[in-house]
């Protein structure tokens, strides 16, 4: 039974709160407010993406990813359902009278078989005025098909339509035609520039530490910006309340911890967990036997943290942080006859770190209020060092390092506002002061006793900005059950000297058609103040990020969405059929033939070309949840184009991640209680490919001698690879034992083979023709993991 | 660090097959330029078309042999090259280019856009060899390394550098044991003999872009063969003393002859390397754009760039030899008969 308490407050409104209210509306006198939290029953922590659903008046509220829900009724008996799809359905049935605080416990999914997940009075997904929002359910994530066993919240998006992979196996998100630095990656509320491992192999979500996760495709509601092509929104969980707990878990790649608990009961909790790879310790002992001098590594690792204190009822401070770093590394030591020191190390090493605290307040039944303050940091780098010398001497040294960063500084404030029946506010303000390296140098020599020969040479790229908005939303319920979100972003960027600022009006509109279906419309506007670019050939991971400045606009996009959501509660259906037409404008990318590397001397405008994008599409989404069977079907139709002035004579042409068809089927089976499979199968026409359509030879040496045959490349994109398929398989095996429950997970990663093609290159042959050829990689990956959880 | 991030992703699974991609029709030839020239060269340009990329015909078929070519310098000189057959247009005065004097190239072909390239030819290379040493003395089945000292001196401003070190072939040689002379010793072929060297000077880099792109940094897992490129970053205007430590890889010859050059390259010439270094390498790599390779010719192909260089030549005793000296059989290279003796 839910816990049930009304709390009477009082609280003088401060001066932006009372001008919100003064041209917000008036029907709040013949209502009360029904607020407070969703809670996981077992674990007291907060529920984000909560559906509270008032029957009678056909109208609801999501809990906030804070778990906080807020919504005006009439007077009287109260029936609503609290759904989540991860949890029971919750019934509500009570008389209500004045302003009242409920909190709302519900229980994780332990179902009866054929047991309906979404009940007939919810209709979440139809009845949202938000379109293009994907949750993902955590637990279902955990059971699908993945590389090499390791559960990967950015690869199931990636079984969303209108979401591309980039190449196989990535963790690559290209959402709706925008590129991988136009998507908003949100570790609870920080923005992550770089989501992936290994090269963008693995994404860095370590799936038990996270409590939610979601995508926003387009309409972003305006408390998002910065970004132009979605929102992927993931929040780590809160810690145990009430008792602790823990998870470790065994796989191929990687092994796993989770601990949390209560460091306060029912006050104050924590969460930790870890995650690493243990290939190069594998690999260590095979190299010391052979002792050649030469070590090799390689691992990534990843660490979160969270602790959560209840300040009082009404009050909530959370701290959170996330660490993970990729390293290769090579080591040779040399000790020979006559040059007794010669030494080389050669480092390779990607980080993301972040820090957060977290203020969370209820001031009022109404009103609720969020301030974060954090730091975020990407950055990469490789170090070459050297060390030899003679025998007796102090060796020479020498050292190149060279890396480049983004670091954030963001402040925040977030505030809700439940107005009445039909108004429901959000407004806040955020400030990002960035500090841009891309690329910094720094070589050095020392020779011992000579000191004439010692040489440093230093060149730092650093660039500032600092992006400022405010924003406010209200979502609206009209007459007819008609809802809406608007909303209107301000924002505006200092960088280098330069200001540049957009009003950027979103909106979201659910028109109910019948009693299951339901027309959507959406509209965004956004404005990116930085960019990211991506080399030619071998970029990852040493994509570069920029701020706007003089030469340098800010990427610009608008995109209008419209669809049609229907809900089968009955049969735990939910479909959506939405079609999209976005435009982007003030893209840029690197001009044939210029490097980063020029940037000190030439300038960054002087390096890029400037253009323009435009994406449209139509997609089809059908998800059945059941105890047994669940899963869904997506289909996307879409076609991409960029134009650049420098690029492909002016002409558009088709974008790199522009697919045509896109097909993703996933299903879960739940055989038994103790035994559950699960497969997906992915369809995708083949990506454009820019194939030379000519030849020359050409010297290759200096001496003129040798020559070769070189390709001519000729319209952009022009070509196509073959349609890329795979279908993953996984069975999952879970036992109650003394200490908590056990898993055990089989799985295969492209079951039938396929040999879908990672790159594409040309290679000349014998005959001196030159000839495409395709590398496949991951063709029948086996995955076996073991997990415990107590 | 590309290509150990390519053996990564092979080292995951993977294979190669052929791949069928249609490939859009239509493509319009163009000229292509190629010219390498320095101070010690005739004037010579090669001019060939592009073709189809399904074209099957032979290379040779590319040549182009009717073409006003005309290299004009800022000095004032002007040559209509003369095409000399397969497509190299050359100096019928046997004019050749002047170190820091910039040319322009303008040829015309029928049926081809007209092109135009310009470059300059880098000032001489302002090097001295300080001296050679014995650094290991050779044993049996191995060759013995040679410290090899040089002086360059460098002018104000950004300047590219590479250093080559090479040998002249063996002229006597030991096979199963036995000294053997070659056969033809007075045509042996020059600087065939493969040396590997390192340096104590440590940003040398065995490819351009390494050089130029620090965020790239060398791997100098293994001596350098051949070439080693540099730049002139951390001795802008100074003077730079480098230790070259040589071995000739074949352990039978027994009196190494070395060449030593250091080249100073133009900025067109540097590119086009650069581009092609890139292209070896990553081309089709995640496919997302390809290297394309630099030309610093307008509306057509290929290079029109300069260099210069300095030769040393030197033994294994540290005593210098000259090409001319085995012209004209005042060679330094002994033959089988004293090599006998002073292996004896």
């Amino acid at each position: 039974m839910p816990a049930i308490r009304s709390i009477r407050w009082t609280i003088a409104a401060p001066g932006l709160v009372a001008a919100l209210l003064a041209c917000g509306p008036s029907a709040s006198a013949q209502s009360v407010i029904v607020s407070g939290y969703v809670e996981d029953a077992s674990s007291g922590e907060r529920i984000p993406g909560a559906h509270v659903y008032l029957v009678q008046e056909k109208a609801g509220a999501t809990s906030n990813a804070f778990g906080f829900y807020s919504l005006a009724a009439p007077p009287g008996p109260l029936r609503a359902s609290v759904t989540h799809v991860s949890y029971l359905p919750q019934r509500l049935n009570f008389p209500i009278t004045a302003d009242t605080l409920l909190v709302i416990r519900l229980a994780p999914r332990v179902l009866q078989m054929e047991e309906v997940l979404v009940t007939a009075e919810e209709a979440p997904a139809a009845s949202e005025a938000q379109m293009s929002r994907h949750r993902l359910a955590i637990g279902e994530v955990e059971t699908l098909p993945v590389l090499l066993g390791e559960p990967d919240l950015l690869k199931t998006m990636q079984l969303l339509p209108g979401v591309q992979a980039g190449r196989e196996g990535f963790a690559g998100l290209y959402v709706r035609g925008g590129r991988a630095g136009q998507n908003l990656v949100l570790l609870d509320g920080l923005p992550l520039y770089n989501p992936t491992h290994i090269l963008g192999l693995f994404s860095v979500f370590n799936t038990s530490a996270m409590k939610h996760a979601e995508l926003i495709k387009g309409g972003f509601p305006a408390r998002y910006g910065g970004r132009l092509s979605s929102v992927a929104n993931f929040t780590m969980k809160e810690g145990n309340l009430k008792r602790f707990a823990g998870e470790g878990a065994l796989g191929l790649l990687t092994s796993r911890f989770l601990v949390e608990g209560p460091i306060v009961r029912d006050r104050a909790s924590f969460i930790a967990s870890g995650r690493r790879t243990f290939l190069d310790l594998l690999a260590w002992w095979p190299q010391k036997i052979r002792d050649s001098g030469k070590r090799y590594g390689g691992h990534f690792h990843d660490l979160n943290f969270k602790a959560n204190y209840l300040l009082s009822e009404r009050d909530r401070l959370y701290a959170s942080g996330y660490f993970g770093r990729d390293a290769f590394t090579y080591r040779k030591r040399y000790r020979g006859p006559r040059a007794i020191v010669d030494d080389f190390d050669f480092d390779l090493a990607w980080r993301n770190r972040l820090a957060s605290l977290r203020w969370n307040r209820l001031i009022s039944d109404r009103w609720f209020a969020s301030v974060l303050a954090g730091v975020t940091q990407y950055r990469v780098s490789s170090q070459v060092g050297a060390r030899n010398g003679d025998k007796g001497d102090e060796p020479d040294t020498y050292r190149q390092a060279w890396a480049s960063s983004v670091l954030d500084y963001t402040a925040r404030l977030d505030m809700e506002y439940a107005a009445g029946l039909r108004h429901y506010l959000r407004f806040g303000a955020e400030y990002i002061a960035h500090r841009f390296t891309p690329g910094s140098t720094r070589t050095s020599r020392t020779v011992p006793d000579e000191e004439d020969l010692n040489q440093l040479q230093a060149q730092s790229n650093r660039m500032a900005s600092r992006d400022m908005a405010l924003y406010v939303e209200d979502e609206w319920q009209g007459p007819f059950g008609v809802r809406a979100n608007a909303g209107l972003r301000l924002s505006g960027s200092d960088s280098r000297g330069s200001f540049a600022g957009a009003v950027e009006p979103r909106l979201a509109v659910n028109i109910p058609l019948g009693r299951s279906y339901a027309g959507k419309l959406s509209y965004a506007y956004a404005q990116q103040y930085m960019h990211l670019l991506t080399g030619a050939g071998v970029s990852l991971p040493k994509d570069l990020w920029i701020p706007f400045m003089q030469g340098i606009r800010p990427q610009r996009s608008s995109q209008i969405a419209a669809g049609l959501a229907r809900s089968s509660p009955a049969h735990g259906l939910e479909l959506s059929l939405e079609g999209y037409y976005k435009v982007m404008t003030s893209q840029i990318d690197y001009k044939t033939g210029a490097y980063p590397y020029q940037a000190p001397e030439a300038g960054w405008p002087s390096l890029v070309e400037h253009g323009s994008g435009r994406s449209y599409g139509v997609e089809f989404f059908a998800e059945r949840r059941r105890r047994r069977l669940s899963g869904w079907l997506g289909y996307a139709w879409a076609r991409t184009t960029r134009a650049f002035a420098g690029l492909n004579g002016g002409d558009p042409f088709p974008d790199g991640y522009d697919r045509r068809h896109a097909v993703s089927l996933v299903l879960q089976y739940r055989w038994t209680d103790r035994t559950s499979l699960s497969g997906s199968w992915v369809y995708g026409s083949g990506y454009p490919v820019w194939t030379a359509t000519g030849q020359y030879r050409s010297f290759y040496s200096l001496d003129s001698v040798r020559d070769a045959t070189f390709p001519d490349y000729g319209p952009v994109n022009a070509s196509r690879a073959p349609a890329h398929h795979r279908l993953d398989l996984s069975a999952h095996f879970t036992k109650q034992v003394r200490w908590g429950m056990r898993t055990f997970s089989l799985g295969i990663y492209n079951a039938y083979n396929r040999k879908n093609p990672m790159w594409i290159y040309p290679e000349s042959d014998f005959d001196g023709a030159i000839r495409w050829k395709k590398t496949s990689v991951l063709q029948l990956v086996p995955a076996i993991s073991y997990q415990r959880t107590f | 660090m590309r290509r150990l991030i390519a053996w990564m992703w092979l080292g995951v699974a993977g294979c190669t097959t052929p791949v069928d991609l249609d490939i859009p029709a239509g493509y319009e030839p163009r000229l292509v330029v190629d010219s390498r020239f320095t101070p010690d060269s005739v004037w010579a340009v090669r001019l060939s078309r592009s073709a189809p990329y399904a074209d099957n015909a032979s290379p040779e078929s590319y040549a182009v042999t009717e073409a006003v070519a005309v290299v004009e310098g800022e000095d004032g000189f002007r040559e209509e090259l003369a095409h000399a057959g397969e497509g190299v247009f050359r100096s019928t005065a046997d004019s050749r280019p002047v170190s820091g004097v910039r040319y322009a190239l303008a040829a015309d072909a029928p049926g081809l856009p007209p092109v135009r390239a310009s470059s300059i030819v880098p000032p001489v290379v302002n090097a001295a060899l300080v001296g050679l040493e014995e650094a290991e003395p050779p044993a049996e089945f191995k060759a013995g390394a040679y410290a090899i000292r040089l002086k360059l001196h460098d002018a104000p401003g950004s300047h590219r550098y590479s250093v080559v070190v090479d040998a002249l072939e063996p002229v006597c040689y030991r096979d199963e044991g036995i000294l053997t002379e070659s056969e033809n010793p007075e045509s042996a072929t020059l600087y065939r003999g493969v040396v590997s060297f390192t340096s104590d000077f440590p940003s040398l880099s065995d490819s351009i872009f390494q050089v130029e792109d620090a965020s790239e940094p060398f791997v100098a897992l293994e001596p350098f063969y051949g070439e080693a490129y540099f730049s002139d970053d951390l001795f802008e205007g100074k003077t730079l003393e480098i230790e070259i430590e040589a071995t000739l890889e074949n352990p039978s010859v027994l009196t190494p002859h070395f060449r030593i050059l250091v080249r100073s390259w133009s900025d067109a010439l540097w590119r086009h390397v650069d581009s092609v270094e890139r292209y070896d390498l990553d081309s089709g790599f995640f496919a997302d754009r390809p290297v394309t390779l630099y030309s610093n010719v307008e509306d057509g192909l290929g290079v029109f760039g300069g260099w210069s260089e300095v030769a040393f030549y030197v033994d294994a005793e540290g005593d210098a030899w000259s090409e001319e000296d085995l012209k004209t059989g005042r060679s330094h290279v002994r033959p089988c008969s004293e090599e006998t003796e002073n292996s004896g």
